[in-house]
Formats: structure tokens, C-alpha cells, sequence
């Protein structure tokens, strides 16, 4: 379980980027974040992750307060995608055995190798491997950093917008893809984004964040249309179809 | 299962270590041949002869004391300010890195003019410090550098070691040196002000035996630690955030891989003064042929390194007959033009969005 109790962060003392928030984030479940840019949302991964260490409230993990961890610890627990890395000249097979540093940092093993093999083969990259990490579309290396993160086998799988820099195509093959991660791998998964619908479709439970607040926190089939219109200015409707429930805005 | 993608890269690996194995041979094969160059008028053959210590014992002594010294010590530099520009690239996440960008080589600039012009070391008319006078200039270049990067050590903690501010601090303390050193120039009188310059040029021929082993002990150590951390290095270089949520301890390892890179480039320039080029360019030319694997580009950028620095001094040496040019100057005239041609043919095909 982890939990999000009184949270409040500001990077200088007038403006307060989140405003005392406190909610649960669901496990095995897709966990998803929304709201404007600025509403919030990085700002809440990079507490959870430590990158941010002064906010005030607290950040419980499995009931542990997570400034208590270790890094080590805490790298076994989360693993972070985000767009914001440099993009390097590294074999993708190697990037993709970077997912066992926490583990192992100095000698690669046979089980690591294993592991990676297990991953290209399960997950279709068998024409990506041999690349290398600057070379791909990023498409592929979203997924590819998706995949490192699995090797590493976080319990938390944490993504801050990953569809932001994807046309529609990769963008659902992703969310597809993570879902059916989640499945398979028994993992909980917290992600921001700002595409209403694509959030509506995919999640199980949706976080709704304005200006720092926090309007909605559960069960994606307890939202309804004023709320959303709340956090996005603009009229949203859902519209009830054969394959379920979808936002039509 | 596919597996074809094994096999490719097993032959981009073994591309990797043949390009390694053919610049390291190269890199023996010149070194060897470097001893036949010189200013004396030693023939080859008995260049050739003394090598295997027969013959002329003047010729021996040209060899052993004077040659092979400066190759091996051409060799030690190139492969430590190499080294130490890959490294800072790295941790500092900055392609413009080099070992002079956090300030220590102008801290050490500052320690030689000031024993230079101040303490009159190297001068042999100064009484004062004359049993110290021949190691003065080394020693004050060597601690002023020590206390630099002390300064912007202690000046990083504050901010947490982040990049762009290290980068900030080093060329603001890199200016503040500078600006002093010139006050100094500016009220030396004419000996010394030469002096100082002239040590600035860089010089491979001011080196015994005893100031090799102190370059080579610290560079051995730091290239074992860099290369047991290659894996670290590799996460570093995607960016500190990256590395931070992998379990990665990116403050201590910036601090104390940056110790060891300081260290080894300032103990290069406190007995050779400044080579400018190699910290920088040298791990771009690496990198820009193997790809940014640490655990290939740190070996490669020690060959890199030391094969510039070597070819650059054999024609320093050689070009105007039995006058040495600055090794300094050579490297880059040398340097520039190959970069130059290497990021011009560069395949946009590699860079996407």
C-alpha cells in the first residue's frame, strides 16, 4: 500500500505546489494521475521517488515512512520512467541490463543475461536489441525503458506522461502494453497524463489534481462529468458504448 | 526463440575490442620508435644499440634518461587528462567537460605563477628556498589545485552536487584564478614573467623517473576503481535522476570520482604545466568510434590519450630541427582538424528526436 498523508510542497514560500493531499494509491491496480501542467502531478512522483526530500507530510510505503529507506531499498521498491534522460550511445541490451544494477552492480551474471533474454523474447524486441539506445524512435524507447524497469522487479512501476511525445498508434500500444504488464507481472502501476480519455479508458483508479489540490482520489466509476469539467475548463461527457464507458469531450 | 539479435552483437563487441587491441599496438609500436627521435645527432643504428644498452655510454644515457622518460611521461599524461575528461563528461552529464572546466587547472596555474614570480622558485639566483627550488613550482601548482577543488567541493554540498551548478561554481572559481594569476603577471619583472609563461607551455621533458611513478600510481588506482564502476558511470551518463531512482548513490559517487579525476590531472600539470585538448576532445573521438559504454571508452580513452599526447610531442620534437616546439600547441593544431572531420561526417540518421 502506499499511502499520501498531508502532503504539502512549495519551491518558494509563496507558492504552494501541493496543498496538504492526502490519498491511497491502489496495488496491482493502473493508478492514474491528472490534471493541467502545473497542477501538480511531477511534483507528487518526485516526492514519492525522493528526488524531492523537503516537503512536509509524509509518504508511506507497506505502513514504512519512505525517508526511512535506504536507496538501495528504495530503488527495490519503485522503479521511475520519465523522458527526462540523455540519450545515449549504449547498446539497448545493455541498457536494458542496467534494470539489475540494484541488484548487482559489478559482474554480470547468467541470470541476468537470462532475464534480458526472457524480456526481448516475451515482448517482441528481438529487432531492437542489437541497437543502440540513440537510435530508437521514441516509441521504442519508451518501451524499451519500460521493459527496464520491469527487469529490475519493482512492485511500483512509476511513469511521469509517457504518451506525451507519441502519436495515437504508440500511444495506445503502450497502455496496452503496461496493462498487460500489470497483469502478468502482479505489479501496481502510478502514472500522469493529461489525455482525458485515454486516463478515463485505462484506468482503475484516477487521481484528479488542480492547482495543488486534490478533487478526486478513487475508483474510476465514481467520477462524474462535473468533476471533470472542474479540473479541465471545459464540458466533458461520458457516453456510455458497447465496449463501456468513454469521455467524449 | 530469436536469438539473432546475440549474434550482432557479439560482432559489435568484437569490432569494439579489435579497434582496442589495433590502437594499443599502434600505440607499443610508436612508442618504440618514438626513442629513435630526438634532438641529438644519435644515428638510428645506434640509437638501435643503446637501447640494448651497448655501445656509447653517452648515447645509453640520451636514451634511457632523457627519451624514454618523456615518452613514458607523454604516455602517463595523455592517458590521465583523457580519462579524467571522459569521466567528468559523465558525471557531470555536460559533452563540454573537461579537466579544466571545474577550475582546478587554473588553481594550478595560479600555485605555479605564484611560486614563480612570488617565491622566485625555479630561479637560480633565489637563496631563500634553494633546496626546495627545483620541486617549489610543482609543489605550490599541486596544493593550489589541492585547495581548489577543496573549494568547489565544499561549495557543491551546498546545492547537492547538481550538475549545471557544479559547472557554474568551477568557471566562476576557473575565472577568479585566472584574474589573480594576471595581477601577478601584470607586477612580475621580466625574468620571472617569462618564467611563467614559458611553464605554461607545457613541457614533457621536465620529468625524471620519480615524478613518472607519482603520476602512474594515482592513474593505475583511478582507472581500476572507474572501471569496477562502469556500470555506475553508464547510469550516471542518462542523467542523475535516472540514476538516483536505480538505487545509484549519485552525490558520493560525483564526490568521489571527481576527487580522483582532480587529483590526476593535477598532478599532470604540476611537473608538465598545461596540455590543453586532450582532456576534452580525446573521449569525444572515443566515443564518437565505440559508442559511450564505459566499460570500453575508459581503456580506449587511456590509448586515445596517450597516442595523441605521444605523436603530438614526436612532432613537436621533430618538426623544426632540434627545437622543440610547445607540445600544447601541437596537440590541438593536430586535434582540431580530425575532430573537425569527425563531426562533420557524423550520420544524421543516428540522431532522433
Amino acid at each position: 500500500m502506499l499511502d499520501v498523508i498531508n502532503l504539502s510542497f512549495s519551491y518558494k514560500k509563496e507558492e504552494k505546489i501541493l496543498k496538504n493531499v492526502s490519498f491511497n494509491f491502489y496495488d496491482n491496480k493502473t493508478n492514474i494521475i491528472l490534471g493541467k501542467n502545473g497542477a501538480g502531478k511531477t511534483t507528487l512522483l518526485k516526492c514519492i521517488l525522493n528526488l524531492i526530500k523537503t516537503y512536509n507530510g509524509m509518504i508511506k510505503i507497506d505502513n514504512k515512512d519512505i525517508k526511512t529507506l535506504k536507496d538501495k531499498e528504495r530503488a527495490h521498491y519503485f522503479s521511475y520512467v520519465s523522458q527526462n534522460i540523455t540519450l545515449n550511445n549504449l547498446l539497448v541490451y545493455d541498457f536494458l541490463l542496467l534494470g539489475r544494477i540494484n541488484t548487482n552492480e559489478f559482474k554480470t551474471t547468467d541470470e541476468d543475461k537470462l532475464m534480458v533474454d526472457k524480456m526481448i523474447n516475451e515482448f517482441d524486441l528481438n529487432d531492437v536489441a542489437d541497437k543502440y539506445f540513440d537510435e530508437l524512435s521514441s516509441g521504442q524507447r519508451q518501451k524499451i525503458m519500460i521493459c527496464r524497469s520491469i527487469i529490475s522487479e519493482n512492485k511500483y512501476l512509476i511513469l511521469d506522461e509517457p504518451l506525451s511525445n507519441l502519436d495515437i498508434d504508440s500511444q495506445y500500444l503502450i497502455m496496452n502494453f503496461l496493462d498487460k504488464l500489470k497483469k502478468e507481472k502482479n505489479i501496481t502501476l502510478i502514472i500522469t497524463m493529461h489525455d482525458l480519455s485515454m486516463a478515463y479508458k485505462f484506468a482503475d483508479s484516477l487521481f484528479l489534481f488542480k492547482e495543488g489540490n486534490i478533487l478526486f482520489s478513487g475508483d474510476k466509476e465514481k467520477i462524474t462529468e462535473e468533476i471533470l469539467a472542474n479540473i479541465y475548463d471545459t464540458k466533458v461527457k461520458i457516453v456510455d458504448d458497447i465496449d463501456g464507458k468513454y469521455i467524449k469531450i | 526463440m530469436n536469438l539473432n539479435y546475440k549474434f550482432k552483437i557479439k560482432k559489435k563487441v568484437r569490432d569494439i575490442l579489435l579497434i582496442s587491441i589495433i590502437s594499443l599496438i599502434v600505440l607499443l609500436v610508436l612508442s618504440f620508435f618514438s626513442l629513435f627521435i630526438g634532438s641529438s645527432s644519435m644515428s638510428f643504428n645506434d640509437a638501435f644499440l643503446a637501447i640494448f644498452n651497448i655501445g656509447d655510454k653517452a648515447n645509453i644515457n640520451i636514451i634511457y634518461n632523457i627519451r624514454l622518460p618523456r615518452i613514458l611521461t607523454s604516455l602517463l599524461i595523455g592517458a590521465a587528462l583523457s580519462l579524467s575528461g571522459l569521466i567528468l563528461q559523465s558525471i557531470l552529464n555536460n559533452p563540454m567537460a573537461s579537466p579544466s572546466t571545474l577550475g582546478t587547472t587554473n588553481a594550478s596555474v595560479l600555485g605555479a605563477n605564484l611560486a614563480i614570480i612570488i617565491l622566485s622558485g625555479g630561479n637560480i639566483i633565489s637563496v631563500t628556498f634553494n633546496y626546495l627550488n627545483s620541486y617549489l613550482i610543482s609543489f605550490c601548482s599541486f596544493i593550489f589545485s589541492f585547495l581548489g577543488l577543496l573549494f568547489i567541493l565544499l561549495l557543491s554540498k551546498i546545492k547537492h552536487f547538481k550538475s549545471e551548478t557544479m559547472i557554474l561554481i568551477g568557471i566562476s572559481l576557473s575565472s577568479l584564478f585566472q584574474a589573480v594569476t594576471t595581477l601577478l603577471q601584470y607586477f612580475a619583472n621580466d625574468i620571472s614573467l617569462s618564467s611563467a609563461i614559458y611553464w605554461s607551455f607545457g613541457n614533457l621533458s621536465r620529468t625524471s623517473y620519480k615524478e613518472i611513478i607519482i603520476i602512474f600510481i594515482p592513474l593505475v588506482i583511478s582507472t581500476i576503481i572507474f572501471q569496477l564502476f562502469y556500470k555506475r558511470l553508464n547510469a550516471i551518463s542518462f542523467g542523475d535522476e535516472f540514476a538516483f531512482t536505480s538505487g545509484v548513490n549519485v552525490e558520493r559517487t560525483k564526490f568521489f570520482f571527481l576527487l580522483l579525476c582532480s587529483i590526476i590531472t593535477s598532478l599532470s600539470i604540476c611537473f608538465v604545466g598545461i596540455i590543453g585538448f586532450i582532456g576534452l576532445i580525446a573521449p569525444h573521438i572515443v566515443k564518437k568510434i565505440i559508442g559511450h559504454n564505459h566499460k570500453y571508452t575508459i581503456p580506449l580513452s587511456l590509448i586515445f590519450g596517450a597516442l595523441i599526447l605521444l605523436i603530438s610531442d614526436d612532432l613537436a620534437r621533430v618538426i623544426l630541427n632540434g627545437f622543440s616546439l610547445p607540445v600544447g600547441a601541437i596537440t590541438s593544431i593536430l586535434g582540431a582538424p580530425f575532430f573537425l572531420y569527425l563531426i562533420l561526417s557524423e550520420n544524421r540518421r543516428k540522431k532522433n528526436a
